[in-house]
């Protein structure tokens, strides 16, 4: 009924026009300073008694229908750059936004940061250079590059960091990593937040006509709460935020698998001439244990049915594989270390760009000239293409930019610039992006793509 | 002085001065061709090919689509010149034009060098007349099978073309050299009397015997003033050991035959064939093994079926027969989407000249997934198949069965191009686990392929 009534645009400038004049108080923890009262709180057993009333539940009506009433949202922060998602696209993204000297907060919705690439067990770091000319040239350099040498003077850090070659890092050293990164930069950091909603202006773009985002809402165990900010990268991976917004954006199904990781490999004692079981994955870091990937059937990784069962369903396979590696002839002692905490989606939401990256394009090796990053191809004639500013733009909403899997490309080529270094790259390039739009206050489609390229330089990205 | 005298200073001097004309136009259409066969474009190859009057003929054969480009017309008019002078003068070609002919006419002049005594002007003149008969009458038999589509099955790997002069210096410099089976037996005809080559063995000279023969029966029915009595008086001093050469390297040639025409039929393997292929039975009769389609191949994928593996499978008269025709080899690497070139360049018209867009309508091959090689199979991310064929002809698809993900071949959009092939990374490399490693630097040809490319069953017209 509400919905019915009233659009989904207008509800969202009444959440953002109610911002902080309502149901602040019951909640308590309104935003950043609150921290401290918490945490000097004498009696913690005790609590607080509540009566019930801050809450605001939906409700079933006669007819069937579930409404969600009209309330204020509380404002938990205002910043700069909001950056949802903190996977390799989102980490790069808030880093190099706050290195520009402006308000960063990034959001996350697990406890750490890196994705798919730690909580993702992704560890393999797939098309970080390309072959030019016959010549290997390393394209994704950067905050990514950065990264890699840091992980490097991380003990089981990283291995095979040589050149033209692709390295695998260890989940535990990145997160640690990122963890180090992201306090240097002095970023506001909310984890355990859920991108619910966006946040429109009341009015469109005067430029363009378009809506224009002003923010996003996170779910969190205090109910939704609300952020502003002058620009969002969304490096959700999934769109959550543009999708939210009302962009333009296809819905993709792709292979979605659970990966693990074993261990003890270091004891094998394989008679000779014993076929090795197939299910070994590949070598990591930390010695003995090896990451076992899954590719996983052709799913909507945005349906929870979908994403429960393959739960279930992979797990199951992944005990199989496992005692099926054990059953082997010196493999006894091989045992399951993990599952991944978060399942391998790889491809769902796909921002509709003002430009398209086309593997026809890739491959001709085309030029633009608002190239913010390079990625590459894992395999193959190692190809590398450049990613235009104006496939991180939505075509018909304001102030938000996406990197990393979700950037708008054909399927094709989402299969390539899916995987992580070229997440860097793109997220690193909307990160300065962001940052220009919010110093110089203007959107992120008039944002002068030469500061954006000058800025990408000075902090060492490879432009070609 | 007498009048006979006379006459025969007045003829000696008529044949001096032919025969320094001769000379000269010789050695330069010798040059010309061999400019034309390293420099010149495809196009120009093939018409200077079918300069020769037995390419020219395969024009005539029934249902052989020839192109009438400029360049065609241009040289059909030069061809049928040649025709028309071959009608009036014996071996016309093979005496001013052919640059195998003069190969061989040096090699004449070389042995007469040497050796004068044995290799007298008068004794290379000997013809063992049956054994011209034999090839003069497999060749017209062989012509005409093609001519109105026998299909004896027994003989069709025998193509009268293969031995036109002009393909034979074609195929010189067109395939890498490498000392093969015929090319060897040819250099030992060739030592043992150049003369079998030239006059006895070649089908484009039997031709132009043929083409001249009504024009000498004419003239000496009309013609009471015979040709010089010098060449027709019979030779006292016949060198026996040419004689017996020949008829040696005749009886070999005959014998090969033979076995081959037993063998032939025995020849199992099928082969891609280049693009617009007739088929195989056609293709075996029309192929000159000229190796225009290899020579212009821009991926270098066409070779000799002698410079395949397969060739240790080959009976003897199968290698020998049909060695030099061309096929595909997938590991040098595959056929470029917008590349008809091969089929454009046949001078018999053994490859129908196809365009870019019949080309998917004409596969070469199909491609063909083996689960166990893929990297897939092994967890590896890896999709490179489907991102490198042209045709869109390759998919995923899940398998519950192998709980992994599969590379599926639509038949109906696969054109066997082959490159995917050429970019399959292959069967891993196993590290100290036995497990596959991604690493692509190791990927050679050698390496087994998840993706292969096989014959379709439509294709295969001999088995």
């Amino acid at each position: 009924m509400f919905f019915n009534e009233v659009s989904r645009r207008d509800w969202f400038k009444s959440v953002g026009l109610g911002v902080g004049a309502a149901a602040l108080s019951s909640i308590g923890l309104s935003d950043r300073e609150s921290k401290a009262d918490f945490v000097s709180q004498k009696d913690k057993t005790t609590g607080k008694l509540l009566d019930g009333s801050q809450a605001t539940p939906c409700t079933l009506q006669a007819d069937g229908t579930i409404v969600r009433p009209s309330v204020s949202l509380p404002k938990i922060s205002e910043t700069d750059v909001l950056v949802v998602g903190a996977g390799p696209a989102g980490c790069c993204a808030a880093i190099a936004a706050a290195r520009l000297g402006v308000k960063v907060t990034l959001v996350e919705r697990y406890g750490h940061f890196g994705g798919l690439a730690t909580g993702g067990l992704v560890l393999h770091i797939l098309g970080h250079w390309t072959k030019q000319d016959g010549k290997s040239v390393q394209v994704v350099q950067g905050i990514g590059e950065e990264m890699m040498q840091r992980l490097e003077k991380t003990p089981n850090g990283i291995i095979n960091r040589q050149f033209a070659k692709n390295p695998t890092l260890d989940a535990e050293a990145y997160k640690y990593l990122l963890v180090e990164m992201i306090t240097e930069a002095n970023i506001e950091v909310l984890l355990h937040s859920w991108c619910c909603d966006a946040i429109m202006a009341d009015s469109p773009d005067p430029a363009t006509g378009n809506p224009t985002v002003r923010g996003a809402v996170i779910q969190t165990k205090l109910g939704p709460q609300a952020i502003i900010a002058k620009q969002v990268v969304d490096t959700t991976g999934d769109g959550d935020v543009f999708y939210a917004a009302g962009a333009a954006h296809t819905q993709r199904e792709y292979n979605i698998g659970l990966v693990s990781r074993i261990g003890n490999l270091d004891r094998i004692n394989p008679p000779k001439d014993t076929k090795a079981p197939r299910h070994l994955g590949d070598a990591e870091p930390v010695k003995g244990v090896r990451w076992v990937n899954m590719q996983g059937p052709s799913l909507d990784g945005c349906d929870v049915r979908v994403l429960s069962q393959l739960e279930l369903q992979h797990r199951k396979q992944i005990w199989k594989q496992v005692q099926e590696v054990r059953s082997t002839p010196g493999y006894e002692d091989v045992y399951l270390m993990e599952t991944a905490p978060q399942i391998g989606v790889r491809i769902t939401r796909v921002i509709e760009g003002v430009e398209t990256l086309t593997l026809e394009n890739a491959k001709a090796g085309k030029k633009y000239d608002d190239c913010v990053a390079i990625g590459g191809a894992w395999n193959g004639d190692h190809i590398g293409w450049q990613i235009p500013y104006r496939a991180l733009l939505p075509k018909n909403v304001e102030n938000i930019i996406t990197a990393g899997r979700s950037l708008s490309a054909e399927p094709l080529m989402s299969d390539v610039v899916r995987v992580y270094p070229n997440c860097w790259a793109s997220g690193h390039a909307a990160g300065v992006a962001a940052a220009v739009a919010a110093k110089s206050d203007v959107t992120a489609r008039a944002v002068d793509i030469s500061e954006v390229r000058r800025n990408l330089l000075a902090q060492k990205a490879y432009l070609g | 002085m007498n009048q006979s005298t006379q006459r025969k200073k007045e003829t000696e001097s008529r044949l001096r001065t032919r025969l320094i004309v001769r000379r000269t136009v010789r050695f330069a259409s010798a040059i010309a061709f061999f400019f034309v066969f390293f420099f010149c474009s495809a196009a120009l190859v093939k018409s200077v090919c079918r300069l020769s009057p037995l390419l020219f003929l395969t024009s005539f054969l029934p249902n052989r689509e020839i192109s009438s480009s400029f360049e065609v017309s241009l040289f059909g008019i030069f061809s049928t010149l040649i025709i028309l002078l071959c009608v009036v003068r014996r071996r016309f070609f093979c005496r001013y034009l052919c640059p195998l002919g003069t190969a061989v006419d040096a090699g004449i002049w070389f042995q007469r060098k040497i050796c004068p005594k044995r290799f007298s002007r008068r004794s290379l003149l000997v013809r063992p007349k049956l054994v011209f008969l034999f090839f003069a009458l497999l060749w017209t038999f062989l012509f005409l099978s093609a001519a109105f589509n026998w299909n004896i099955r027994k003989l069709e790997t025998i193509s009268p073309f293969a031995y036109d002069p002009l393909a034979v210096v074609s195929r010189l410099f067109s395939y890498p050299l490498k000392p093969t089976a015929a090319m060897i037996l040819f250099f030992i005809c060739f030592l043992a009397s150049p003369y079998f080559l030239r006059f006895v063995f070649c089908p484009c000279g039997i031709l132009q015997d043929f083409l001249n023969f009504p024009y000498r029966f004419i003239k000496k029915l009309f013609s009471k003033d015979r040709v010089p009595t010098v060449l027709r008086k019979k030779d006292e001093r016949r060198s026996r050991r040419s004689f017996f050469a020949t008829l040696g390297a005749s009886a070999l040639g005959a014998s090969l035959f033979t076995v081959a025409v037993n063998f032939s039929s025995k020849l199992t393997h099928s082969f891609f064939r280049p693009l617009g292929a007739r088929s195989e039975d056609d293709f075996l009769v029309l192929c000159a093994r000229c190796g225009r389609c290899a020579a212009v191949c821009p991926s270098n994928i066409l070779i000799p079926i002698n410079a395949t593996p397969t060739k240790k499978e080959l009976s003897i008269s199968s290698a020998f027969f049909v060695g030099q025709t061309p096929t595909i080899d997938f590991n040098k690497g595959f056929c470029e989407p917008e590349c008809v070139a091969c089929s454009q360049v046949c001078p018999t018209g053994a490859l129908t000249p196809i365009s870019i867009k019949e080309k998917a309508a004409r596969p070469i091959a199909i491609a063909t997934f083996e689960l166990e090689k893929c990297l897939l199979y092994y967890d590896r991310e890896c999709s490179i198949c489907l991102r490198e064929c042209p045709y869109e002809a390759i998919s995923k698809e899940w398998s519950e069965e192998a709980y992994a993900t599969v590379p599926v071949i639509d038949s109906e959009r696969c054109a066997g191009c082959g490159r995917c092939v050429a970019f399959c990374p292959g069967e891993p490399t196993l590290d100290e686990y036995g497990v596959p490693i991604e690493d692509d630097k190791n990927a050679s040809s050698s390496r087994d392929k998840a993706l292969k490319m096989v014959m379709r069953q439509s294709q295969n017209a001999r088995v």
